[in-house]
């Protein structure tokens, strides 16, 4: 998506921009919590690849995906220099923090799909309750992280800080679920 | 090299978005009949809470086997399953979700489990 920019000048004004990414971002959240909420839930057992059921799928998969963020936040600290370790950059370091991303998000689909079109949005309790939020929060703050990396001439604090969000984000939807999933049946329970 | 790899991984990856939003919108007509329908439902409470260890058609796992009306003959009266599904059965293997479901929610994964599950 490198539309070449011929005149800088005819871009929006910055607070129209940022609205604009604000709106995508909403867009997507409430999107998914109204699909989540009028969609009847098929309960519905998906896929469970080698796993024993599908939750242990999603736990599973979750914590991958978790895994793949934890490298992308630790990339990003490398390459803005926020930590020193390794003291030279490396050439591929901007690679693996876009590959990390992409597999992160990709092992968090499968995941979302079976909540989505199978469980819904729920708030029987407030673990479900902010597992529900959350996770709709999620696919939208990511589509403004994706759209402010694919922008130029952002401020500085924005990349930084949605993409903190995200993983945030990520890592309370991790916890609602994997982790307390653990807790309540055990570990590793593949 | 590395490049043109992650460069098609994220092509995949968008191409998966869309697979996601395209499945998500299609009718949902494969749901499971009568029980799937509201959140809260018999068979998205056993699919959340149950299938992890009776697995997703109650053929068992770590727990018993269910399904397929195992479960009607075991308990022939539905009071009874209530009552372990509440209380817990073999010293907290089997977990009690007396504290975690309502009686209103037993009562609808009981009932998946003896009309549903696994037929
Ligand atoms: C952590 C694993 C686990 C989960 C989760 C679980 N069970 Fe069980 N369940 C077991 C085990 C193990 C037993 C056998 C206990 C024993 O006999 O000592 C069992 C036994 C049962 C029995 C008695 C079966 C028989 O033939 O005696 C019923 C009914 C039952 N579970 C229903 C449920 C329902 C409904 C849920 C979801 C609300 C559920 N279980 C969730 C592990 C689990």
């Amino acid at each position: 998506m490198a539309t070449p920019n011929a005149a800088p000048t005819a871009r929006p004004a910055l607070p129209v921009r940022l609205l604009g990414l604000l709106l995508a971002g909403a867009a997507v959240s409430v999107a998914l919590g109204v699909y989540s909420d009028v969609h009847d839930p098929t309960g519905e057992q998906t896929y469970t690849l080698f796993f024993t059921a599908t939750i242990n799928f999603k736990v599973w998969f979750a914590t991958v995906a978790v895994f793949f963020a934890l490298v992308q936040i630790l990339t990003a600290m490398r390459l803005f220099g926020k930590i020193h370790i390794p003291r030279q950059v490396p050439r591929w370091l901007g690679d693996v923090h876009r590959l990390s991303g992409t597999l992160a998000f990709g092992f968090s689909l499968p995941v979302a799909y079976h909540c989505l079109w199978a469980l819904g949005f729920q708030s029987t309790d407030t673990r479900v309750l902010a597992h529900s939020l959350v996770g709709c929060f999620f696919y939208g703050i990511f589509t403004v992280k994706v759209l402010s990396v694919r922008s130029h001439g952002l401020p500085d604090w924005l990349l930084p800080l949605v993409g903190g969000a995200t993983f945030a984000a990520l890592v309370v939807i991790w916890t609602t679920s994997s982790v307390w999933f653990w807790t309540e049946f055990g570990f590793p329970s593949f | 090299m590395f490049k043109k790899a992650v460069n098609v991984i994220e092509v995949l990856a968008l191409v998966a978005a869309l697979g996601f939003a395209v499945a998500l919108a299609r009718g949902s007509d494969s749901g499971s009949g009568a029980g799937a329908g509201e959140s809260g439902s018999g068979a998205a409470i056993y699919s959340s809470n149950c299938a992890s260890c009776h697995g997703n058609s109650g053929q068992g796992g770590v727990g018993p086997e269910l399904g397929d009306g195992k479960v009607v003959e075991a308990y022939p009266d539905a009071a009874d399953e209530v009552a372990v599904v509440k209380q817990g059965l073999g010293g907290g293997r089997m977990p009690a979700f007396g504290g975690r479901l309502d009686d209103e929610e037993i009562r609808a994964v009981v009932d998946y489990t003896r009309t549903q599950l696994g037929n």
